[in-house]
């Protein structure tokens, strides 16, 4: 049986400083997920096989976020921890792709504003090591042209086919292997 | 100029986005090189085959295989919501509004607003989602084949 409510984190003081209800899990039809923001720390209560869950951060840990899996066909999810400063209510660039693949890494893929050194730039980014193993910008004048993207194959591969002045160049990003071929014309 | 040309044969068994893929890109540079090169890749048979073609006499063919080891399975891309036949749902992880529509592994342009009409219900074998107004129905084909007697119902 499913508990209809959950007694607050003792962390909880409801006189000090911002309380915030974080709605980033409100996208999946979870009846019982919560999540809440407390000055100095950062509890998370989620059900899970009728079982409540915690996890908790505080302020040394602060970096690190929090990425749900969900399993649309399955109805199952799962959190995973990472450095990488995902957010769910980001809409700056285009909608993430989250892929698992056989050798059970996860993987970020998608276009981002800003991540490091990088703007408006295709990533795909180990999401538990936060290592960056393929990057591209956009559009840029003079630099790198990004024509096309394959969605993940097999949960396995991503194509990128880029030209730019110089060079006509297709990557094949190996998500098992953590690797990148590059195939090019000069 | 780009001319994209998709030609999937896919199932929609679950896990794995694309049991087959085949994709075929033909593009026309013609300011840095002033040449037609062609990209295709054709993946089966846990073989990825990718094909950079610049002419009849030049181009870079370079094969990727996955390990017989490794369970396909296993893997999972959490951006489907469902498939159907030749039709799928993809929603990034994102808390955007946005919803894509895929037929034959290509992008619809259609503008699909979760916020205004979007809501998944799922009961054990039968998962209906519902997407401005339209219905997409997945159910257990196996299980429903196996019925001694079926009872059809019309929804209107």
């Amino acid at each position: 049986m499913i508990a209809k409510s959950i007694k607050h984190s003792f962390l909880h003081k409801k006189s000090s400083g911002k309380v915030e209800t974080d709605n980033s899990l409100r996208i999946y039809p979870l009846p019982a997920t919560y999540m809440r923001r407390i000055d100095g720390g950062f509890p998370m209560f989620y059900v899970k096989n009728d079982v409540i869950n915690y996890y908790a951060r505080d302020k040394g840990i602060m970096k690190y976020n929090l990425i749900s899996l969900y399993d649309y066909k399955s109805n199952q999810y799962d959190i995973i921890v990472t450095d990488y400063p995902y957010s769910f209510s980001d809409k700056s660039g285009e909608d993430m792709v989250l892929v698992r693949t056989p050798n059970n890494k996860y993987y970020i893929d998608g276009i981002v504003k800003e991540y490091q050194n990088f703007e408006d730039a295709l990533i795909v980014l180990n999401v538990e090591s936060g290592s960056l193993l393929y990057a591209c910008r956009a559009h840029l004048r003079g630099t790198v042209n990004r024509v096309w993207h394959s969605m993940p194959i097999a949960n396995s591969f991503i194509i990128v086919l880029t030209t730019s002045p110089k060079e006509i160049a297709v990557y094949v990003v190996d998500l098992i292997n953590g690797k990148v071929d590059k195939l090019t014309m000069t | 100029m780009h001319k994209f040309g998709y030609n999937v044969d896919r199932d929609s068994k679950g896990t794995v986005f694309y049991q087959k893929y085949y994709i075929d890109i033909r593009l026309h540079i013609y300011r840095q090189f002033g040449v037609d090169i062609s990209l295709t890749a054709s993946y089966q048979n846990r073989e990825l085959e990718v094909v950079l073609k610049v002419s009849e006499d030049i181009s870079i063919v370079r094969r990727y295989a996955i390990d017989t080891k490794l369970d396909l399975s296993a893997s999972h891309l959490y951006s489907v919501i469902v498939t159907s036949d030749e039709y799928m749902l993809l929603k990034g992880t994102r808390v955007s509004d946005h919803v894509e529509l895929y037929y034959k592994n290509e992008p619809q342009d259609v503008s699909i607003n979760i916020n205004s009409s979007f809501r998944t219900n799922r009961h054990e074998d039968v998962t209906i989602t519902e997407v401005n107004s339209k219905y997409f129905i997945v159910f257990n084909k196996a299980k429903i084949d196996k019925l001694a007697t079926k009872n059809w119902y019309h929804v209107l």
